[in-house]
Order: C-alpha cells, then sequence, then structure tokens
C-alpha cells in the first residue's frame, strides 16, 4: 500500500520543487510507493509543511510563529 | 538608551531557545467530537494516556487506543475544536508540575494557578497515575497522625501513612473532620494536601479563606477541580494531588492528603468511561473503578529510612446515600482502606459533635500508633462509653434506678459530652488527655452536664497557667507518669473548688 504523504506550501510547487520533495518523502518514509497529495494554503505564509502518515514535519512561517509566540 | 538596550537582551535571550531544526510531530486528524470526547484518526504512536494538543492551549488525554482510531478526552472546553483539525501528541505522560512553592497555592489538576497569584518555578514534572511503592520500601506505621479530634485520637486513632476513610451522608461534617484536621497540623510538620473534587466553588472560596485566616495555608496545597470543570479534570484530581504529595515524600516529609469526595470521583470517571462507550457494570460504573480507587489509595504509604522516611496518609471522603454504606463505591472504598469513620444524620440532629458512631468506626492499623497517655486514658474511657450506652438503653424502661446504676449513667453522660468538640477548635493530644483523664476518673461527675463545655475549656487553660509542667511532661514521657497524675490530681481538684456554680446542687 503506498504511503499518503500531504505536502502544504503557500504558492504551487515548481516541477524541480516537486521532484525534491518525493525524494525527501521516499527517504523519510522509507519506501518508494508514494501518494503524493499537495495542498495550496495561503494561510501558512511561507515554507513547507510535510506530512507523511501521522508524522509531521512542519516548516512553514506560520508554525515558527506559533512556536514563537509558546516561547514568551 | 540603556533601557532599551535591556529590553533588546531580554528579546534575545528568550530568541536563543528557538529551535532552528524541524522536529517531526505527532499529527492526528479529528474524526468526530462530541461531550467532550474528541475521536481521531493518525496519531499512530501515541501512548496510553499521553497529553495531545487540541491547539488554543487547551489539552486533551488519549484514553483508548483502538485499531484506527483513539479516544481524546478533552480536558478544558474545547470548544472550538473542528473536525478535520489537526491535534498533536505531546510525548508528555500525564504528569503535574511540581514546587516547594506550591504550598500555600490552588492549582487545577493540571497544576495551573487558580488563585490569581502568578506563575511557580516549576521544580520537575511529577507523572499522576505511578506504581505505589513496593513492600520493601514500607515500614509499619508507628507515628501518629493527631487530628485534633477527642474521639478520633483516642478511640479511632490514625497513623502517618495510614489510609482512614470518612463515610457519611451529606451534611454530616465530613469535610468538617477533615479540615479540622488540617487545621491541627500547624505543629504538626505535615504539609497537607486538599483534593476537592466536583465542590461548589462557593464553598471552595469559604475553605480557602478559612484555611488563610487560622494560617493553615502555609503548609497546604489545594488541588481543585469544582463542579464546573469537565468530568476528566475532576477524574485527574486525586491523581495530581498523589502526585505533589509524591513530590514531598521524596524529600522525606510528612504528607496528609483529603480527597473531598471520591464519590464524585468515581462519577466522574463513570462519566468519562461511558462517553467513551467502555462497557459498564453495576450502578453503571465502568469495571475498574474499583482498581481506580484501589491504585489511588494504595499510593498512601511509609516509607523506610532508607527510603526517606516519608509519608503520606490518605483520608478520602465518600458520601453515602440514606445511611447506605452497603453501595457499590462506599464497599469499594471501605474495603481499599485501613479503616473507617462513620458519621451519621441522627447523631448529628441529635447534636453529637464529630457526629461519629463509635460502633461502626474502626481504625485497623492506627492504634499502633497511639502515644502510651493516649492509650492509657482512651481504654477506661472506651469501657465506661461501652457501659453507658447498654445501660442508657435499659434504663428507658424505668426511672427506678437504683445508686450505682444512676451514677454509672451520670458518668457516661459526662465522658459522652466531653467528646463533644466543635471542628474547627483541635486540641493538642496533651489537652486532650488531661480532659478524658478528668472525665473518666469521675471529677466531672459532680458538674452539671450544661457546663461541662465552659469546664472543659476552662480547665484546659487552666492546666495552662498553673501547671504548664503536666503538658511538657506528657509530650516529653509520651505516657502518665504516677507522680504526673497526681500533679494533676491536685490540679483539677483546686479548679473544681475554684467555681462552685458548675457544680450539683446538694440534696440534703
Amino acid at each position: 500500500m503506498a504511503q499518503h504523504v500531504t505536502v502544504t506550501t503557500a504558492v504551487e510547487l515548481t516541477a524541480t520543487q516537486r521532484k525534491e520533495v518525493m525524494q525527501v518523502a521516499q527517504a523519510k518514509a522509507g519506501t518508494q510507493e508514494i501518494e503524493l497529495k499537495e495542498v495550496v494554503n495561503p494561510a501558512v505564509i511561507g515554507g513547507i509543511r510535510l506530512t507523511i502518515g501521522s508524522k509531521q514535519y512542519d516548516a512553514t512561517v506560520l508554525n515558527q510563529l506559533e512556536t514563537l509566540r509558546n516561547l514568551a | 538608551m540603556a533601557k532599551k538596550s535591556s529590553f533588546l537582551t531580554d528579546i534575545e535571550k528568550k530568541l536563543k531557545n528557538f529551535p532552528s531544526t524541524t522536529e517531526p510531530r505527532l499529527v492526528g486528524e479529528v474524526e468526530s467530537f462530541g461531550d467532550g470526547v474528541v475521536t481521531v484518526s493518525g496519531l499512530d504512536s501515541i501512548m496510553a494516556n499521553e497529553l495531545v494538543d487540541l491547539g488554543r492551549g487547551e489539552l486533551g488525554l488519549a484514553l483508548n487506543l483502538n485499531e484506527e482510531t483513539v479516544g481524546v478526552v478533552a480536558l478544558g472546553d474545547a470548544a472550538h475544536i473542528t473536525v478535520g483539525q489537526p491535534v498533536y501528541g505531546t510525548g508528555r505522560l500525564l504528569s503535574v508540575p511540581v514546587s516547594n512553592e506550591l504550598i500555600g497555592r490552588v492549582v487545577d489538576p493540571l497544576g495551573t494557578p487558580l488563585d490569581g497569584k502568578g506563575e511557580f518555578s516549576i521544580e520537575g514534572y511529577e507523572e499522576m497515575e505511578k506504581i505505589a511503592p513496593g513492600v520493601m520500601a514500607r515500614q509499619s506505621v508507628s507515628e501518629p497522625l493527631q487530628t485534633g479530634i477527642k474521639a478520633i485520637d483516642a478511640m479511632i486513632p490514625i497513623g502517618r501513612g495510614q489510609r482512614e476513610l470518612i463515610i457519611g451522608d451529606r451534611g454530616t461534617g465530613k469535610s468538617a473532620v477533615a479540615l479540622g484536621t488540617i487545621l491541627n497540623q500547624h505543629d504538626q510538620d505535615v504539609i497537607c494536601v486538599y483534593v476537592a473534587i466536583g465542590q461548589k466553588r462557593s464553598f471552595l472560596s469559604q475553605t480557602h479563606s478559612l484555611l488563610e485566616e487560622r494560617g493553615a495555608m502555609k503548609y497546604t496545597v489545594m488541588v481543585v477541580a469544582s463542579a464546573s470543570d469537565t468530568a476528566a479534570k475532576q477524574y485527574l484530581a486525586p491523581m495530581a494531588g498523589t502526585a505533589i504529595a509524591e513530590h514531598f515524600l521524596k524529600q522525606g516529609k510528612d504528607v496528609l492528603v483529603i480527597y473531598d469526595d471520591l464519590s464524585k470521583h468515581a462519577q466522574a470517571y463513570r462519566e468519562v468511561s461511558l462517553l467513551l462507550r467502555r462497557p459498564s457494570g453495576r450502578e453503571a460504573y465502568p469495571g475498574d473503578v474499583f482498581y481506580l480507587h484501589s491504585r489511588l489509595l494504595e499510593r498512601a504509604c511509609r516509607l523506610n529510612p532508607e527510603h526517606g522516611g516519608g509519608s503520606i496518609t490518605a483520608l478520602p471522603i465518600i458520601e453515602t446515600q440514606a445511611n447506605d454504606v452497603s453501595a457499590y463505591i462506599p464497599t469499594n472504598v471501605i474495603s481499599i482502606t485501613d479503616g473507617q469513620i462513620y458519621l451519621e444524620s441522627d447523631l448529628f440532629n441529635a447534636g453529637v459533635r464529630p457526629a461519629i458512631n463509635v460502633g461502626l468506626s474502626v481504625s485497623r492499623v492506627g492504634s499502633s500508633a497511639q502515644i502510651k497517655a493516649m492509650k492509657q486514658v482512651a481504654g477506661p474511657m472506651k469501657l465506661e462509653l461501652a457501659q453507658y450506652r447498654d445501660l442508657e438503653a435499659f434504663s428507658q424502661f424505668s426511672s427506678d434506678l437504683d445508686p450505682a446504676t444512676k451514677k454509672q449513667l451520670a458518668r457516661g453522660e459526662r465522658v459522652a459530652k466531653i467528646l463533644n468538640q466543635g471542628w474547627d477548635t483541635p486540641l493538642a493530644v496533651q489537652e486532650q488527655i488531661v480532659v478524658i483523664w478528668a472525665a473518666t476518673r469521675g471529677y466531672l461527675d459532680g458538674i452539671q452536664v450544661d457546663h461541662i463545655r465552659e469546664w472543659e475549656s476552662g480547665f484546659i487553660q487552666h492546666v495552662h497557667d498553673t501547671a504548664d509542667d503536666i503538658y511538657t511532661s506528657i509530650v516529653k514521657e509520651k505516657k502518665l507518669l504516677d507522680e504526673t497524675e497526681t500533679a494533676l490530681k491536685k490540679v483539677v481538684e483546686a479548679y473544681n473548688e475554684l467555681h462552685p456554680e458548675w457544680h450539683i446542687a446538694k440534696e440534703e
């Protein structure tokens, strides 16, 4: 069964970016079989969020701002 | 300029902790939400009892781990939750922040201050669910926990590390016994944790201001989940209180924990369990409600010196309906604890304070912790009371009694009377001893029953003023020496002569 991967960005991925994301996702998921779902959501402001199964790597500007708020 | 730079360095300091790398987080998606229960898909590697971040600072507790979904109980009201929103695992098992600064504070079961005195510095996190200390870490109960209540300290003594249930109908003074005990710990080097479960906020604020007024907050922590808090929070409160007590236990301290009350705790757990669709058993309580309470109360202990020598004494409270002690939760907790103090509404209405039913109340381990002097006076007193109860029933049939019986009745009536005590006037053990001694030795036989209260408070003060060495001797020797008794005899005779107005008029 293919692993579900969701990638969320503020703007649409370019072809090269898509290829890079695929490579990273395959490495993180540990399998070649990946079903990539792209979500464009301007609310994340910038950066990228990668969700593999129930594991999430959040490198969006939105998440950084939230982490910053929790620091104070 | 200087000010501005310190502001900037402050910010720089805070930003130093800002994580530059992206750590993977455990994420799940809300499938449904209702009645405080969130069903989440995802969260593959969540642990049972792990805290879940529901967003907006609200936390949940992962209680049901199913194959496809996780049942999470929201701890706050969590009204913002929408289907499809992400929730995150925190990697933190259910725990409460602890610190020595907690003393004097009022916190909720998650350690959030409720008294408006600001944050306390967190020294660490104590797990709420913990395995109780093992057999090799313990020693038997040998030190008394003085409640300051004559009837309890003399007849149903409690030792440090014991679990003594306080049981009775509503309005029989259960909380009063517990709070009186807290008040009496002011010079006993005991830290008190008062856990309120499902209580009215008005009662709680009253309790808090009372403890504050009497200086008892100096050694007390209040853990509060009031009636308006979620069932999940009420369910966590006793565990949080015990975890805080264990923080002090680790420092070798003696701690007293009061759970007020565990019937509401069982009801909160029933609510949570039913909402999680767990199978229900007797009275719709889940099957593991006994295990819930036994594992909680098993954490009361007295550790041996190699393990710090501290203790946790537990005073759970159970509210009965119509004096029915054979209902499900009361029998459970009775069988778990080392004895019970049974309060009765009939006695309460008859003016007995505290309204303890001596026949049904027991303490299974406390008597080994009683000091010798108390044993010396409590023995004759119990006998006197038992005989009085027998005769009292018998004497109702006939008014014509022989003088010996009359005398015994008079003695018993007075002994029973001195056991009456206001809940907020705890007495030191040496004061209790001299009063009980005087009553059982018949020095009150000539005093009118209506004046016994005045006699008592006057006498305690009189001994302080004229023969304070009697008190010091009892405290030091822990028993009544012959010379102390002789001295006491002189003092009580002199005192009785001082107050002829209380004497029964002599018949010619």
